[in-house]
């Protein structure tokens, strides 16, 4: 294919690239954010894919089959405690403003320089080559699409070369837009999640032609296989000791995954809310399952059909589509792989420039005293010029590596080794953020000693390969020391260098780091340090337990912020804190101390946490606090958070208290208002009676002379008066006993007919003399009863009442006894003036009376019905009534038959 | 309840390592083969797809029950 083609495609790839980025920014500034988004940062996340995703996986398919997803596999089981670790790192890296996972260490371990410098020279150190294999993975496809075979390269007319210049331009363009690093790479960003897409798509398209365009998809290609001899030990993990490879492959990934500079930097750093968490959980792993579907038919295919040429397995995803003559698609591809490729290397550069400037330049060039105490206008410049300049010398350094040394080694290896690497980390950040007894010494002794077991077997081994160095150190040890020898150390043998690496490495860096931390005295800054990582939940707002003591002035702490962040800048950023925290700031007095640290804090999103700390305290004087008033510090704290915790915790438990309060109150008041008017229903009702019962007692009295038969009769009345009076008190006495619940049942067995039997002859007898006609309807049989018999007679006897008074002449009043099985059911039925249909439920209520004083009411004490109530739900029964106005009405209650 | 979630976040993990190693591996470690394809990586792509069901049920499923928890105390 004409060289033009590809390289124009290209250069217009990479300008699609500064257009998304451009546009992410542009939309940022009006406020639209575009990676604030979880799907963005879901993709971004998928910078985990490069070039070596992208071809490498196919080429160890072809030799390890199904091994190479370990790899995958490892964030898959990592995505799982995202919530618990990740959101932790992501917490403390805001709130104390770290920008790389160099700052990040040397933050938790006492804010030292060291240890930011060493982490940032390890990174460097084991990334380089991962970055530089990038290149090489667009020279080697470059070389391919254009079937240039020429081994030699001259310098001018390598496109590599040119791609790497763009590159820089586009990433100082796009990753020094502001001095402070914390700050999000919006422009960065967007591109990376977009060459996620691109990459994930090219691949698909690929493996959908090769499977079902080239074979008859997976079974065919599966069956085509299975019938060369050299594919039959790729179907199983072969080797005694492919267990511990795969394991060990899916332990360094879930290690990768989140702690190599470029995964740091796209999940961590540039997160920007940690919500984004939830959709990445499952979504990341979901790209990678997805970007892999087709690694295998590729690998398998490419090597059914390249069977007898010598075609370079890692190069087969191209390969393919040229061979059967599809330019399109074979351009297609390249630009898939040349997004896996560019957007790592935009990530990783970012990262790496950040700690590089950082922990590496800035503390040697601040530490001259020129910069202290003096406004300079150029510091901001300087930073960025620094940072400019350490993006350009990690990609020329890249550049050199795959030019000059990256082919004496394989490209499978520099991936795992890189990774390896990294893995050093992960004891200092794990333990740092969930043991506090973690110190600085630890941490450098397991980061040191780790690095250098990994050097002396990883990397001795590759230079000895490479012939730079003698070979004979592989097979007799140095110095013919044998149990020394890289590759078997302490005649550890059997496994393969990565599984061989790993173990010793991590042996050796956590026994230091364990080791070292106990043996250690931590000093007060770490001890703090120590206590802000490990409870981050309770330290989230730091500002509430700041440890800094001592003297600074205003005007110094300005001159400084001024220096890194401009006038306008830090003037805004420190009223806002003073503001927020209601501090008042005098201008030419001694700062708050909170103050202090805020600005601290500020400066170390720009440099650093230790040269920031440096910094401040070249412009203050801080009074060194020993470890006891640490402690004591920390304590009051956390005692003021906990008891803030209690406080709101009472204070909500509180009001749920009130609110129950209220509503029992105004229940109170409900049933105080019910009972005055009971109360006042009767005392009239009793003084109804007592007044007849008065005024003929006085008749009586005052007439000595009256007549015997009319005394008898006035006398008669008073009787009677009285009869009623205590038939009142009674019913009222009732009443109040069965709705305390004083009046317990006498439950006796008892034939229900016999009671409704005596009942009706009793009853008849006084409808007779009110010419009142009365019927009974029952079964034949008994009905036996569990039930208290005096209560229900009473209810009867109610009822009956009621009916034979509202009854008028020459009307029947019916009773009808029916057995329902589970209950029996009684109704009576009268021929009265009947009740409207609204008062239906309001008879039942012993105030009824009372509350309705404008609704026509039913003669009698309204009391009767509400004892019937009481005591046909005390037998858990229910009663009601059916009637309408002048249609007379059946009044019908049932009881449970227990025994039935 | 945050906790809770932590610990479910444990045990997911120790039970997709378990699904991808050692012991319960070395079951389909074998060339016994489904149609053409071998056990292993069927093995492997369904374990794989199950872990991702796991996934994203944990973390999508009532990601609020803490708030409903609270309001019925």
């Amino acid at each position: 294919m004409s060289k033009a083609i590809i390289v124009v495609s290209s250069l217009l790839y990479l300008l699609l690239l500064f257009c998304i980025a451009y546009y992410a920014e542009y939309k940022q500034k009006q406020g639209k954010s575009i990676i604030n988004n979880a799907y963005v940062y879901a993709l971004s996340l998928g910078v985990f894919c490069t070039a070596w995703t992208y071809y490498g996986s196919v080429g160890r398919a072809t030799t390890n089959g199904i091994g190479f997803l370990a790899i995958y596999i490892g964030p898959t089981i990592m995505a799982s405690l995202f919530f618990p670790v990740l959101r932790k790192i992501i917490r403390i890296t805001k709130a104390q403003r770290i920008n790389s996972i160099a700052d990040f260490i040397s933050t938790r371990y006492g804010k030292n320089a060291t240890v930011a410098s060493v982490v940032s020279i390890f990174c460097v150190i084991g990334v380089l080559p991962y970055i530089a294999l990038q290149l090489k993975a667009i020279t080697i496809s470059f070389d391919i699409l254009t079937n240039n075979m020429a081994t030699s390269h001259n310098l001018l007319s390598d496109t590599t070369l040119y791609f790497t210049i763009f590159l820089a331009i586009f990433i100082i363009i796009f990753g020094t837009r502001s001095v402070d690093a914390t700050e999000k790479h919006e422009g960065l960003v967007a591109a990376v999640a977009f060459e996620s897409i691109i990459k994930l798509i090219a691949f698909l398209v690929a493996g959908v032609f090769v499977t079902c365009g080239i074979f008859n998809g997976f079974n065919d290609i599966f069956f085509k296989a299975s019938h060369i001899d050299e594919f039959t030990k790729l179907f199983t993990m072969e080797g005694e000791n492919a267990n511990a490879g795969w394991f060990a492959s899916i332990l360094l990934s879930m290690v990768a995954v989140m702690f190599l500079p470029r995964q740091f930097q796209v999940g961590v750093i540039e997160n920007v809310k940690e919500e984004h968490l939830k959709k990445a959980v499952w979504l990341f792993p979901l790209y990678l399952f997805v970007i892999n579907i087709f690694v295998i038919p590729i690998a398998f295919g490419g090597k059914i059909i390249f069977q007898n040429m010598s075609v370079d397995a890692d190069t087969y995803v191209l390969a393919l589509p040229l061979h059967f003559n599809k330019p399109l698609l074979s351009m297609m591809v390249f630009i898939g792989g040349f997004s896996a490729a560019t957007s790592m290397i935009i990530v990783e550069t970012i990262a790496l420039s950040t700690m590089v400037s950082n922990n590496l330049v800035m503390p040697i060039i601040f530490s001259q005293n020129k910069f202290k105490n003096t406004i300079d206008k150029s510091i901001q410049d300087t930073i960025l010029y620094i940072r400019r300049f350490s993006i350009l010398f990690i990609l020329i350094l890249a550049y050199i590596y795959d030019q000059f040394v990256a082919h004496y080694f394989s490209l499978v290896s520099i991936g795992l080794i890189s990774f390896t690497g990294v893995a050093q980390f992960a004891p200092a950040i794990i333990g740092g953020i969930y043991w506090k007894g973690a110190t600085q010494k630890g941490a450098l002794a397991s980061i040191i000693v780790g690095f250098a077991i990994w050097f002396y077997t990883l990397i001795i081994p590759s230079i000895a390969h490479a012939h730079i160095i003698s070979d004979s150190i592989l097979n007799n040890g140095p110095f013919e020391i044998f149990w020394l020898k890289p590759q078997a150390l302490f005649g550890l043998e059997g496994f393969d260098s990565i599984t061989h690496a790993l173990f010793w490495s991590m042996f050796f860096n956590l026994s230091a780091y364990i080791l070292f931390s106990i043996y250690s005295k931590p000093n007060p800054q770490e001890v703090y340090q120590a206590e802000v990582f490990v409870d981050i939940d309770i330290y989230q707002n730091p500002e509430k337990s700041n440890i800094w003591r001592g003297t600074a002035y205003m005007p110094d702490l300005y001159s400084l912020l001024e220096n890194f962040l401009g006038k306008e800048r830090s003037k805004n950023l420190i009223q806002n804190y003073a503001h927020r925290h209601k501090i008042s700031i005098d201008m030419h007095a001694k700062a708050d101390p909170r103050i202090v640290s805020f600005s601290e804090k500020i400066l170390a999103g720009v440099i650093g946490s230790s040269s920031a700390r440096i910094m401040v305290s070249s412009v203050t004087k801080e009074e060194e606090l020993s470890l006891n008033e640490v402690f004591k510090i920390l304590h009051e704290s956390q005692q003021m958070i906990e008891l803030n915790k209690e406080l709101r915790k009472k204070s909500i438990e509180l009001t749920k208290a009130t609110d129950l309060l209220k509503e029992a109150n105004l229940q109170l008041t409900t049933m105080d208002e019910l009972k005055d008017e009971f109360l006042y229903t009767v005392t009239h009702e009793i003084r109804t009676p007592l007044t007849s019962i008065r005024s003929l007692a006085e008749i009586v009295h005052e007439n000595p002379n009256l007549e015997e038969a009319e005394r008898n009769k006035f006398l008669g009345a008073v009787v009677k008066e009285s009869e009623r009076l205590s038939h009142l008190i009674t019913k009222v006495l009732n009443l109040e006993k069965y709705e305390s619940g004083k009046q317990k049942l006498n439950l006796t067995s008892f034939n229900f007919i016999e009671l409704v039997n005596d009942l009706y002859s009793s009853y008849e007898l006084i409808a007779k003399d009110k010419k009142i006609k009365l019927s009974l309807q029952k079964p034949n049989s008994m009905l036996l009863l569990h039930a208290d018999k005096d209560l229900l007679q009473q209810v009867l006897v109610n009822l009956l009442s009621n009916a034979i008074k509202f009854t008028p002449e020459d009307k029947t009043i019916q009773i009808v006894v029916s057995d329902m099985q589970t209950e029996i059911q009684v109704s009576i039925i009268d021929a009265g003036k009947g009740i409207a249909l609204e008062l239906h439920e309001l008879i039942f209520d012993k105030f009824f009376q009372a509350k309705n004083q404008t609704i026509k009411k039913p003669e009698g004490t309204g009391l009767g019905l509400a004892i019937c109530k009481r005591i046909v739900e005390m037998h858990n029964g229910k009663i009601w009534v059916e009637s309408e106005v002048e249609k007379g009405a059946r009044f019908t209650f049932t009881i449970p038959n227990f025994e039935a | 309840m945050i906790n809770n979630k932590k610990q479910k976040n444990i045990t997911l993990s120790f039970l997709l390592m378990l699904l991808f190693c050692y012991p319960i591996f070395t079951i389909f470690n074998k060339k016994t083969f489904i149609g053409n394809i071998p056990i292993l990586y069927i093995y492997i792509a369904v374990s794989w797809l199950v872990a991702l069901i796991f996934l994203i049920i944990s973390a999508e499923a009532k990601p609020f029950k803490k708030h409903q928890k609270n309001k019925n105390e």
